[in-house]
């Protein structure tokens, strides 16, 4: 399997160490990481739910995709799931390529295409004792770079 | 019919529940939204959100049968 949910016990060097092949020159790892701030309100913790069977079928699903649209090696992707604290690990993700070019556009789709579509969503508690379902749709955070929805 | 429905995120913390039977006519996974979307007041309409039978993304009109599970998603937020 190729994407993977997390509820604590993955081990990320495990995975890299899946992607270290002599035949790559190339290797590019996203990481997302739980801020400790949203929309000017500070995030004490956050806490992410899945439709598991489906959010693995379309992680595998786009990790099929970014091995066929471009000329990478193989991919790794890893989503945490359950409470998470700021500064823990809520995605995680691997490329390698015989080139580094490929391997920077296969991991910048990735992250946009697991943010787009795949079956998560992030429960945000904050400070001031309230909680949201991040809504993406309308979500206007000036430093968000959202791709486009079809 | 009998089919099983799940809830997510703000769906399921506004009808209560994660999962539920329902006994139901509406011919298609969207008509059974809009049926359990007037019983509880989701506050999405179907259009708003992501549908699925039987572990597949579906669209609307997708048909529905007797020993089904559907799933209901509001617009997804991980990453």
């Amino acid at each position: 399997m190729r994407f993977h949910l997390d509820n604590g016990v993955a081990d990320i060097g495990a995975f890299r160490q899946e992607l270290l092949r002599l035949d790559a020159g190339g290797y590019c790892s996203f990481e997302g990481w739980v801020r400790n701030h949203h929309l000017g309100k500070d995030v004490l913790h956050l806490e992410y739910e899945a439709f598991a069977p489906l959010a693995l079928k379309q992680g595998e699903l786009l990790v099929e995709q970014a091995l066929s649209r471009f000329d990478i090696l193989d991919a790794r992707v890893v989503h945490g799931l359950g409470k998470l604290m700021p500064g823990e690990l809520a995605v995680w993700i691997g490329v390698c390529a015989v080139h580094r070019a490929s391997a920077f556009e296969a991991c910048r789709f990735l992250i946009d295409a697991v943010k787009d579509t795949v079956p998560v969503w992030k429960h945000e508690f904050y400070a001031d004792g309230s909680s949201v379902w991040v809504d993406p749709t309308t979500c206007t955070c000036s430093a968000h770079n959202h791709s486009d929805k079809a | 019919m009998k089919v099983t429905v799940l809830y997510f995120a703000l769906l399921k913390q506004r009808r209560g529940l994660s999962e539920e039977c329902v006994q139901t006519d509406a011919a298609s996974v969207g008509g059974l939204y809009q049926e359990v979307n007037a019983r509880h007041g989701l506050g999405m309409e179907a259009n708003q959100i992501k549908l699925a039978r039987n572990e597949d993304f579906c669209a609307a009109s997708e048909p529905l049968a007797d020993g089904d599970t559907v799933a209901f998603m509001p617009p997804v937020s991980g990453g």
